[in-house]
């Protein structure tokens, strides 16, 4: 999987939980610019980002994924690794 | 199905039996977070939605987009409240938490944490501690409300809840927790409307702990693993349903590839494979699920594009075959598309559309029939014959809560109605008809064995129903200890064709010089055949046993009753009184008044009880 590849299926995974069109999932989405990033879905995020890249995500990732930007780069990094 | 025909097809309020069952199978082949969130944005609005209470000591609310869409896939739009943590007791005991939200909910769902109530290994509560404090819990819950209550037991695995010490240091955490569990099932039985929630959340001791989330429950509360959340919501998504929608009653089956392997117009009688080997097995065990269907209270029915004489001899000469002609409450063997057989089985059983499912291995015959009568359930059989069983039972419309005798005798006294309607087709008129039958009435006094079914009966006859009570079981009890000079009897027929069961109830009081006939209600499915007349007669002997002159009705007007005035001015009565409520009858007793009916043969009581 290619690094635009990735940002595509990661993008597509916060348009859906999120219920946002694709072009306003931006680097700097946020809970705090995006009221329906809220807890439970931050976990529905996490549980979606598991199940469709086939990863496990480390909790320190899971409490510090604040952002589309946080969350790209720890999923690249993830992917690099496994 | 294409993305987008599916899209459509679930905006189609006409088609939502057919987008339910895409969809079904659409979530199924990937059952993962976001397709739930997917398909959840598409549905459309809901019109109405059922208030529902999800209590647990755990972390619930993530089951929230799976409820939802499951929900909507089981018939019903979920409104949920979920009360977390410590509260979920004090909702049950004072409920609070519950009252809270606007609507009260329709059912309660409590998904119990058995570590939570047993406390910690070795110092903790016994299991005996543990039930009887849920009993307390449940006790103050149902002093409150009647609402249905749903246990689903959530029992993480055995490192994180507590040390198993073994049964050589005697009732240890593995002993304590199955002893739990069985008390829980115990619980069920023993409080009205509480059903235990298979979710299958327990330490099989074996692995199959993949629904645990030891990091989710060490950091949140959160105990079910993502992969769990489907299943899960999918179960208390359909047990709920129950509630909601009446249970379909006819399972339409196709007969060649569904009930055999092959075609008998082609392979021939002993070409086709049904059998113990397989492939053969596989449509025995086919069969056997719609056996058991057939016990479970759904009536058989098929529809098959064939010779009638082909089929018949399958069932004569091919004794691997578990299904029988007579099993089938209606049978269409014939070249006519099978929309119109369904609907002329429909008509023939006195039900509509909307209770019919049909099964079929064939694509192209459950398109059609899915375009033609979007009111029936189609199952499409999957290639894989092995998976037929499973296919089958995927569909909820065959669920119910809990089986009532009725239930269990549903397709007998369908046959047995065909036997009667056959009869009355063949003579010419009703005294024939009525002599042909062999009818037999037992009238005995009430027990406290047929108290249960006296009282459905009187909740239930609207027609034949002279007062129009509904006595509570408490009410007729008390009745039953409490009669002095007359006495509560029930009568219950029977006839060549089959056993109609207990069909009427009679209630009498002697007063003076008159026997008061004080109620009397008979089924409608026992009208028309003398049963009134009997039990008339045997009120009228027991008032001449009892030294009494006259016998006296009083019967309230009601909505639906109108029959009975008519009946007894056509008996004979005279109307002593007669207002908007009610009339007051009354009849002089002699010898020829109120006859035993000739075609009936009684066995009865003989004197008031």
């Amino acid at each position: 999987m290619n690094a635009t590849e990735v940002e595509q299926r990661l993008t597509a995974i916060f348009s859906t939980i999120l219920g946002l069109p694709a072009d306003a999932v931006l680097p700097q989405l946020s809970p705090e610019t995006c009221p329906k990033w809220d807890s439970l879905n931050q976990i529905h995020l996490i549980n979606s980002i598991e199940e469709e890249f086939g990863i496990q995500l480390e909790f320190e990732d899971q409490m510090r994924m604040l952002s589309f930007g946080v969350a790209l780069e720890i999923v690249s990094a993830s992917l690099a690794a496994a | 199905m294409a993305e987008q025909d599916l899209s459509a097809l679930i905006l189609d309020p006409a088609r939502q039996t057919a987008a339910r069952a895409k969809l079904r199978d659409t979530v199924d082949a990937a059952p993962r977070t976001l397709t739930y969130k997917h398909w959840l944005a598409q549905l459309p609005a809901a019109q109405n939605r059922t208030a529902l209470a999800v209590l647990s000591s755990l972390t619930t609310e993530t089951l929230e987009p799976f409820l939802q869409l499951e929900g909507y896939l089981s018939g019903w739009r979920p409104q949920t409240t979920y009360v977390q943590y410590s509260s979920w007791q004090n909702a049950l005991l004072v409920g609070q938490e519950l009252e809270r939200s606007e609507q009260a909910p329709a059912a309660v769902v409590v998904l119990l944490h058995d570590t939570e109530l047993l406390g910690p290994a070795c110092t903790g509560a016994t299991a005996a501690e543990a039930l009887a404090h849920l009993e307390s819990l449940i006790g103050a819950f149902r002093q409150r409300a009647a609402t249905p209550l749903f246990m689903g037991l959530v029992q993480p695995p055995l490192h994180a809840a507590g040390l198993s010490l073994g049964e050589a240091l005697g009732k240890g955490r593995a002993w304590q927790r199955a002893e739990f569990a069985r008390g829980v099932v115990q619980l069920c039985e023993r409080f009205a409307d509480m059903h235990l929630l298979p979710l299958g959340l327990s330490d099989q001791g074996q692995g199959s702990t993949e629904w645990f989330d030891a990091k989710g429950f060490l950091s949140t509360q959160s105990v079910l693993a993502h992969k769990a959340l489907p299943a899960v919501a999918r179960c208390i998504a359909r047990y709920v349903a129950c509630l909601l929608r009446p249970r379909r009653k006819v399972l339409v089956l196709d007969m060649d590839n569904t009930l055999w392997g092959g075609v008998v117009g082609e392979d021939g009688v002993h070409g086709l494979a049904v059998g113990q080997d397989y492939p053969g097995a596989a449509f025995v065990d086919f069969q056997r699920t719609a056996l058991a269907l057939r016990d479970s209270g759904v009536l058989l029915a098929a529809a098959s594009k064939n010779n009638e004489a082909d089929v018949m001899a399958v069932f004569a000469q091919r004794p691997e075959m578990l299904l029988k002609p007579e099993h089938f409450s209606a049978l269409r063997v014939n070249w006519q598309d099978k929309a119109s057989n369904i609907a002329s089985m429909a008509e023939q059983l006195g039900l509509g559309l909307d209770s019919f499912v049909f099964a079929d291995d064939s694509p192209i015959e459950c398109a059609l029939v899915r375009e033609a009568l979007p009111q029936v359930e189609v199952v499409e059989l999957p290639k894989d014959i092995a998976r037929y069983s499973e296919q089958l039972l995927r569909t909820q419309a065959f669920d119910v809560l809990k089986l009532t005798e009725e239930d269990r005798q549903r397709a007998g006294s369908y046959a047995a109605e065909a036997g009667r309607q056959q009869l009355r087709a063949e003579v010419t008129d009703l005294a024939s008809f009525l002599a042909g039958c062999n009818l037999r009435l037992s009238i005995q006094a009430v027990t406290a064995q047929s108290l249960d079914r006296v009282h459905q009966l009187m909740g239930k006859t609207n027609q034949f129903n002279f007062t129009l009570a509904r006595p509570s079981k408490e009410d007729l009890l008390a009745e039953l200890q409490r009669a002095a000079g007359g006495g509560l009897y029930s009568a219950t027929l029977s006839d060549r064709f089959g056993d109609y069961g207990l069909i009427g109830f009679v209630q009498l009081q002697a007063e003076a010089r008159h026997l008061h006939i004080s109620n009397l209600a008979l089924s409608c499915r026992a009208l028309g055949r003398g049963v009134e007349d009997a039990l008339l007669a045997f009120a009228r002997e027991l008032a001449q046993a009892h030294g009494c002159t006259q016998l006296r009705v009083a019967s309230v007007r009601g909505p639906r009753n109108q029959q009975v005035l008519a009946y007894l001015d056509g008996a004979g009565f005279e109307r002593l009184a007669d207002n908007e409520r009610g009339v007051l009858f009354a009849m002089s007793l002699g010898d020829a008044v109120l006859p035993w009916p000739a075609h009936v043969n009684v066995e009865k009581q003989t004197a008031l009880t």
